[in-house]
């Protein structure tokens, strides 16, 4: 086994390079596992409620706006169903979307004490990220059930709750692909990660997470028209409450997978690129 | 022994690292760096580029060559911030180099970060499977070494506590029984993780150490452990500000090393061993001379020698004078004290506000190799002088400098 290091791009093989990142990822395929279990054990061991933890968050944002809609503090308009599943799901689906976003920094910042002092592919830490939120996603699914024991007369139960899963995942992918793609700058400045966190609600607001789908002209509709993640969320929620869905989003959903894929591939590739650099300015 | 037993294992070619000290602007590099490999399309301007100090950049590696063959040993010395850790984080592959280039033939370890990934909240148990996950190993390896790694570490009471309760030595003592036990390369990189734990945890490392080198492991050892570079290493690389300083015979090269060293750190703020006291208006013009039987004022015994210190200065206060003239070996041990109070011995100042005094020793009976003499004058615990008087060579005949057979010590001896 003959390894050299110079100062050629790896770029100058793309070929060799994407096979390199497979490899590794799948060689660290047991380490990915024994991570997340250190931090599935390590994150609840030091706490009394436990995985209680996972679904107090959605439960307690709904909670605050069914108060302020119930009491007319604000109006978000007619729901096409009970308002509190509607901002419940919604928030689990943003959930999946936000929680993909920020998993690759966090995986890569958990690892980097790691990466400056031994040679281990930072796709295993990133992929251990992913695999919590997936867990988390899963238990909260729990809460789904619930909403459909609490509205079951409003709700329609319907062959199309199997394709949830499917939006679920792609939602995931979609927010992991462009969280990926953002690890080399994120890591290198917090700048990025500032304008995120301020970003994100703003972005849920221009998503039909809250709010229903608007139409017309206006500026909200022209908004969630373009938001890529619009389809994702209103997509999903309509396979798993109404039995049905817009076929023209169905279709921008689809899209959005070979688009992920893309981002995601380049995500990888840059990050890579990117990694020696990154080393030296993570210490020494 | 056939020729594929001397293979070269490592080969460094003229290796160069560039680094910025400013921070906002190392990160400005690190993106344009980044940038250039993903879209440079003119190699040649990015070798230019690379080949050239950027404002703010200086080299902490520079045009380095080296190789080194099967079951070889190199020892990497320097000052901090020479470049020895750049160095071995080239050769690790996580940082990529601005020139040359670094070939490596078999799986390289590192025994540099050890416990890399354990959290403190789960048990010894549990993160030697992270922490040797993290080294490459596969869970099943890990489950037959087990009883191995507990019983290296010494920790078998302990291992099922939270790794948080462990005292920071019984931490790096898991790290390294970790690492030690599961560890196969071909090469080996060590940071200066021999230095942990007692006595006896050391030697029970480097003798692992050792067996992997029996065993055909080429090994690249950075330490400022003078026993630990001469008794295991074969070569050794002395860098300073990130070139290579001089590269050969372990022997030689350390000994250039400590002669340096003890050049570059005569710095006059401090004296070696202590900081520097000089109250000008109270002490001055401080001599200190050694004489023999045979000759004055020198600065190189024999063991056996008849010696004599010879201390004068001038004192512009009249006190109890406490005088401590300490022998110090270059490693900074204390090997002898001497004070005039201790012995009942009072430290006359004359009507001219001289003071001359000597203290006769009937032997050093010292190993062959260089000391230090620090001289302290106190009144009462008040300090008026501290600092270093004298480096004092010790020659004995038939006794080269030499470190495999010398200790510290040259008693009066007869083989019968």
């Amino acid at each position: 086994m003959k390894t050299v290091y110079t100062p050629k791009s790896p770029l100058k093989n793309p070929g060799k390079l994407i096979g390199e990142i497979f490899l590794d990822t799948w060689r660290a395929r047991e380490l990915i596992s024994i991570l997340f279990m250190r931090d599935l054990k390590g994150t609840y061991r030091q706490s009394f409620f436990g995985y209680i933890w996972i679904f107090i968050p959605p439960i307690a944002t709904t909670a605050a706006w069914f108060y302020m809609t119930s009491q007319n503090l604000i109006s978000v308009g007619e729901t096409p169903i009970p308002y509190a599943a509607f901002v419940l799901i919604g928030q689990i689906i943003w959930g999946a979307f936000s929680s993909a976003f920020n998993a690759p920094q966090t995986g890569f910042g958990s690892g980097s004490g790691v990466f400056m002092k031994l040679k281990v592919p930072p796709e295993a830490f990133i992929a251990n990220a992913l695999a919590s939120i997936l867990f988390d996603l899963v238990l909260k699914s729990f809460l789904i059930v619930a909403v459909f024991i609490i509205f079951w007369s409003e709700l329609v139960v319907s062959w199309t709750i199997l394709l949830v899963p499917f939006g679920l995942l792609t939602t995931m992918l979609f927010g992991g692909s462009i969280g990926l793609f953002c690890v080399p700058i994120g890591s290198l400045y917090s700048d990025l990660g500032r304008a995120i966190s301020m970003g994100m609600p703003f972005l849920m607001y221009t998503t039909p997470v809250i709010f229903p789908l608007a139409e017309g002209d206006g500026l909200a509709a022209t908004l969630m028209r373009w938001n890529p993640l619009s389809p994702l969320i209103e997509v999903t929620r309509s396979w798993l409450t109404l039995g049905t869905a817009d076929p023209a989003l169905v279709n921008q959903l689809l899209l959005l997978i070979p688009v992920s894929l893309v981002i995601g591939l380049i995500g990888l590739v840059f990050l890579r690129v990117a990694m020696p650099h990154l080393i030296v300015r993570l210490g020494m | 022994m056939t020729s594929t037993d001397n293979k070269v294992l490592i080969k460094v070619d003229n290796l160069s690292k560039k680094f910025c000290r400013n921070f906002k602007k190392s990160l400005w590099f690190g993106l344009r760096d980044t940038a250039s490999d993903i879209f440079s399309i003119n190699r040649k301007e990015q070798e230019r580029e690379l080949s050239h100090l950027r404002e703010g950049e200086f080299w902490a590696n520079q045009n380095i060559s080296f190789e080194v063959k099967r079951g070889e040993c190199l020892g990497l010395i320097g000052h901090n911030g020479a470049g020895k850790t750049t160095l071995l984080k080239m050769l690790n592959g996580l940082i990529k180099p601005d020139t040359g280039s670094i070939e490596m033939h078999g799986k390289v370890g590192a025994l540099i970060a050890l416990g890399a990934g354990f959290n403190p909240i789960l048990t010894g148990r549990e993160n030697i499977y992270v922490n040797g996950s993290i080294l490459g190993l596969h869970k099943k390896e890990i489950e037959g070494k087990l009883d191995e790694i507990i019983e290296f570490a010494e920790l078998e009471a302990a291992i099922d506590a939270p790794v948080r309760t462990y005292s920071s030595g019984m931490q790096v003592r898991l790290g390294f029984a970790i690492a030690a036990v599961i560890i196969k390369p071909k090469i080996l990189l060590l940071d200066e993780v021999l230095a942990v734990g007692d006595f006896k945890f050391r030697a029970k490392c480097l003798s692992r150490v050792n067996e992997l080198k029996q065993s055909g492991t080429s090994l690249i050892l950075v330490s400022h452990i003078a026993q630990q570079i001469i008794q295991n290493t074969d070569k050794c690389l002395y860098l300073h500000n990130g070139r290579v300083q001089a590269l050969g015979e372990t022997r030689e090269i350390y000994r250039l090393y400590e002669n340096q060293n003890n050049k570059y750190s005569s710095n006059e703020d401090e004296c070696a061993f202590g900081g520097v006291v000089n109250s000008n208006d109270i002490i001055s013009d401080i001599s200190f001379t050694i004489n023999t039987k045979e000759k004055k004022d020198i600065n190189s015994v024999s063991a056996f020698d008849e010696v004599t210190f010879i201390t004068n200065f001038k004192c512009n206060l009249d006190c109890k004078l406490g005088v401590t003239i300490i022998i110090h070996s270059m490693d900074g041990d204390r090997i002898a004290v001497f004070n005039n109070l201790l012995e009942n011995f009072m430290v006359k100042i004359n009507s001219k506000n001289i003071v001359l005094f000597k203290l006769w020793i009937k032997s050093l009976y010292l190993a062959s190799g260089d000391y230090i003499i620090n001289l302290v004058i106190q009144n009462g615990p008040e300090y008026l002088f501290r600092n270093t008087v004298k480096k004092l060579n010790v020659n004995n005949h038939g006794q080269e400098y030499n470190f495999y057979n010398v200790g510290l010590l040259r008693p009066i001896n007869k083989w019968i």
